[in-house]
């Protein structure tokens, strides 16, 4: 029986931290910026890290590819933020944004994408000229939207029109 | 620079411990001995009258000839002046082989690489020259700092233009 409990209360904590935004998240289990390459260059007079070839950055479940990456740290080596270049792709959970430039606001915690950007979310489509990600909010703006939103009919209410 | 020691443009001493004793020894008194063994060592390496680096070694063997200084168990301290980067660099090695004429140190089983307590990087095998600062690791080269920590191959760079890179992969952690 109390192992029961044990399993029923790990399930209900495990679904209260599913529900929590990313951004506590972050900053609940302190997980790094992971980002993985082929070449790295490091130019510690302009500080800045400079990494190319199958550039993959993950952080908690939020996960970017593109072509270049930059990061830009300041004199204490804390990162201020990224830049990516070339087929920026970006990821969360079902939610999937690209385009051909993405910045990274370490400071701000917002992704600002640009150069033809594009968001879904699952089978609804945007395109507009910048898409921001505020990752604090959990929010994403699309400016100058076209969209194609898919809306669901609701069932019961379908079968009765169908039975008029 | 390294190259003119020959000349005694350097001065390197060597202090030999036997117990609590220290003989100096230049290296024009090594003039005439083609292989020198010695246990214990610290070496003080001079230019223009300011000390570059101090060798600490277990044993040293210092091969005439070749110009070639193998040394044992030891430390390595000097310092890095690079733009805006100044600080100590202090390397523990098991084995390293430091060539004086070109300034190559050949540096195996490294215990670790550490600049100013804030970047220290490990490897087995690591290249460095200490005339041009260039520093290379051909493979498993570990960088961490205070809120970064890099794996990977092919790590060549530069103490003192403070430019660095991984050619063969790599995976960053940044906290």
């Amino acid at each position: 029986m109390s192992t029961l409990c044990k399993i029923l209360v790990a399930l209900l904590l495990l679904q209260n931290q599913e529900a929590k935004p990313l951004k506590e998240r972050i900053k609940e289990d302190k997980s790094p910026i992971l980002i993985r390459a082929k070449h790295l260059r490091i130019e510690n007079q302009n500080r800045k890290a400079t990494f190319t070839d199958d550039v993959q950055a993950t952080r908690s479940d939020m996960k970017m590819t593109c072509d270049v990456l930059v990061a830009f740290y300041s004199e204490s080596g804390n990162i201020d933020k990224f830049e990516c270049e070339g087929n920026v792709r970006l990821e969360m959970n079902r939610r999937r944004a690209f385009s051909k430039k993405a910045i990274y606001d370490n400071l701000k915690s917002t992704i600002t994408m640009t150069g033809e950007p594009y968001y879904t979310d699952g089978e609804n489509q945007f395109w507009g000229e910048v898409v921001e990600y505020d990752i604090e909010k959990d929010e994403i703006n699309v400016k100058n939207i076209k969209a194609i939103v898919k809306i669901k009919e609701d069932k019961s209410k379908k079968g009765e029109k169908e039975s008029k | 620079m390294l190259g003119s020691s020959k000349y005694l443009v350097l001065l390197i001493f060597l202090f030999l411990s036997f117990g609590c004793n220290y003989d100096r020894v230049r290296m024009e008194d090594m003039r005439g001995e083609n292989l020198m063994l010695l246990n214990d060592v610290l070496i003080r390496d001079m230019e223009n009258g300011q000390e570059r680096m101090k060798i600490y070694s277990r044993s040293l063997e210092y091969n005439r000839d070749r110009s070639l200084l193998s040394l044992r168990e030891g430390r390595i301290d000097t310092q890095v002046r690079a733009h805006k980067i100044e600080g100590d660099l202090n390397i523990t090695f098991e084995e390293a082989v430091y060539n004086l004429i070109d300034g190559d140190i050949l540096i195996e089983r490294v215990g670790g690489i550490s600049v100013d307590r804030n970047l220290r990087l490990e490897a087995d095998r690591i290249w460095l020259n200490v005339k041009s600062g260039d520093v290379s690791v051909e493979k498993g080269v570990r960088v961490t700092g205070k809120n970064f920590d890099f794996l990977g191959d092919g790590f060549r760079g530069n103490f003192k233009d403070g430019v660095y890179s991984f050619e063969g992969g790599i995976v960053a952690r940044i906290f």
